[in-house]
């Protein structure tokens, strides 16, 4: 019977055991050396050591060729990736897009009278959505970043589902155009699909932890208030749910390749901040090089609890996918400690005169509209 | 003296040093939940498999520089794991270096063996963890399977204690409440 567990321990343990037997004669050939120390030279005991190191490259390349693995598997895209993407990836193209919504809703947030109900919801969770004018759908949750198509119709779609429920205070998005004639889609003309009767429940003011914004007045307007906002959420949270077949340029999830990453870095924690220029000097020589040569923006982000915030400060440079393999290459041989909090990757390193690792460097993608977020913050 | 089976992870790595069957009891005792661990992260059990064995295969040739200290072993090795998916990804292949270094053979996988890799993966626990909203799963998974400290998670995710707390407080309620509910 095919047993992969079995037969790795199998693997495992003959391993271990070849390794002691090699460990076994290595210690007796120690014992041997030390007696002929006695006798020896230094300039012959020099001359061993050689020879030895020799031996064991030997041993390495003829175990290496002897085991040679020929099935290494490789990964494809066909969900978000961990860290970087993959050397050779394709971008997602148009490189840069004009953002019409953004959203960011946690369905699981939602906490009825009586508690939770097992099932409601949880397998969402929280996330962030952007909806750009040439259709990508791209959005984040634990496990990377990811991008579905729309077509004119689903991004008309999206906004009208906002629209119908939501209310922006004194501020109203600019219509997006005379009303479809009937057989006629946005993708036709300008036109604008019809409103979906308001619901009739009261609006609800949207928490602080949800954030809702559609294109009008030229900008991004917030929405305020919503009409059964638990209701709004769940499709926003699980559009493929609802909008129809001729919504989708591609219903198909895939990876979002960014073009460019960030990659920042600053200390930790807030209230004891490290200047940039101190950082990079206790990076790796050919990360200090690549990116003192860049330049650096500066990254705010707010720390805490209400009454009780702290900025965290981080500088920020560009880098293509290709160096930020080459950095993370640099930190992995100079023995950083690499930390996957969700899909981001980062790493952290220690500052002469503390304890523990307080400092971090991380990459994080830019999205098309040049935005680079903090993928991992709550 | 102690069956193998009573040791400490402790013990047993201290132990596997000289003799190779603790590093047997150590395999057993973790091996479902660092396959379950990449199986959430890759695409397939092949891969999940095969970056699992090159976990335990780098754990086995780091044996010599294991020092027990204040985190568990059960850390070390999600460690090596974390490591290695991150190794994976960023090169869009699982390496095998660990398992060539010790001259370990390849295991073929037939369609039996992909069955019995993913029944494992998927053990109830482990199932459920994954029916958590992704923040709580990380938060849950991170704390209690990782047993890292409040504290080392909320500095990674640059968020307070607090929220950390929250976050696995509210996935172990849902969890507690779907067993209750028998959906297992």
């Amino acid at each position: 019977m095919s047993d992969p567990i079995r037969d790795l321990k199998g693997e495992l343990l003959a391993a271990a055991e070849r390794r002691q037997r090699h460990a076994a004669l290595g210690s007796a050939g120690v014992a041997r050396t030390s007696r002929r120390r006695w006798l020896e030279r230094s300039h012959v005991q020099g001359r061993r050591r050689h020879l030895v190191a020799l031996a064991a490259a030997v041993l390495v390349v003829v175990v290496g060729t002897a085991s040679a693995f020929g099935g290494v598997r490789a990964f494809f895209l066909d969900r978000g990736f961990v860290g970087l993407a993959p050397l050779g990836a394709t971008p997602s193209t148009p490189e840069s897009g004009e953002l019409e919504i953004f959203y960011k809703v946690d369905p699981s947030s939602w906490e009825p009278p009586g508690g939770w109900k097992p099932g409601a919801g949880r397998t969402l969770g929280r996330s962030l959505n952007w909806v750009y004018a040439d259709g990508r759908l791209i959005w984040v949750r634990g496990d990377g970043f990811l991008e579905q198509r729309l077509t004119p119709e689903g991004v008309e779609l999206m906004r009208s589902e906002i629209l119908s429920t939501g209310e922006f205070g004194d501020e109203v998005p600019e219509p997006g155009g005379p009303p479809c004639a009937e057989g006629e889609s946005p993708s036709d003309g300008d036109c604008q699909l019809p409103t979906p009767p308001p619901a009739p429940d009261k609006p609800l003011t949207v928490p602080f932890y949800t954030t809702i914004e559609v294109a009008g007045l030229g900008r991004l307007v917030h929405v305020d208030r919503a009409r059964d906002l638990e209701h709004l959420e769940a499709r926003l949270s699980d559009p493929a749910s609802w909008l129809p077949e001729s919504a989708w340029v591609d219903r198909e999830v895939r990876a979002y390749v960014p073009s460019t990453y960030a990659v920042c870095y600053g200390g930790w924690p807030p209230d004891q901040p490290i200047e940039p220029s101190r950082l990079l000097t206790l990076l790796p020589p050919a990360a200090e090089d690549l990116l003192g040569a860049k330049d650096t923006t500066r990254k705010e982000g707010l720390f805490g609890s209400p009454g009780d915030f702290h900025v965290v400060v981080d500088h920020c440079s560009d880098v293509t996918n290709e160096e930020a393999h080459m950095l993370a290459q640099v930190f992995d041989d100079a023995g950083f400690e690499p930390f996957m909090p969700a899909s981001r990757l980062g790493y952290r390193f220690e500052t002469p005169g503390q304890n523990e690792k307080n400092a971090q460097i991380y990459f994080e993608p830019y999205l098309p509209h040049g935005e680079v977020i903090c993928s991992v913050c709550g | 003296m102690k069956n193998e089976k009573q040791r400490s992870d402790t013990e047993l790595l201290l132990a596997a040093r000289t003799c190779s069957e603790p590093f047997g009891v150590f395999y057993e005792r973790h091996f479902a939940s660092v396959l379950a661990f990449f199986r959430r992260r890759v695409p397939g059990p092949e891969e999940a498999f095969d970056l699992a064995a090159e976990t335990f295969a780098g754990a086995l040739a780091s044996l010599p520089r294991f020092e027990p200290g204040p985190e568990p072993p059960q850390a070390w090795l999600f460690a090596i794991a974390r490591h290695k998916l991150s190794e994976a990804r960023r090169s869009s292949r699982i390496q095998d270096e660990a398992r060539r270094a010790l001259a370990m053979q390849p295991i073929q996988l037939d369609d039996e063996a992909i069955e019995i890799l993913e029944t494992m993966a998927r053990a109830p626990a482990i199932e459920l963890l994954d029916t958590l909203a992704p923040e709580q799963r990380e938060a849950v998974n991170a704390h209690h399977l990782e047993e890292r400290g409040y504290a080392e998670i909320a500095a990674e995710l640059r968020c307070s204690e607090s929220v950390i707390r929250k976050r696995v407080s509210r996935g172990l309620a849902v969890l507690h409440a779907q067993f209750q509910e028998g959906e297992i």
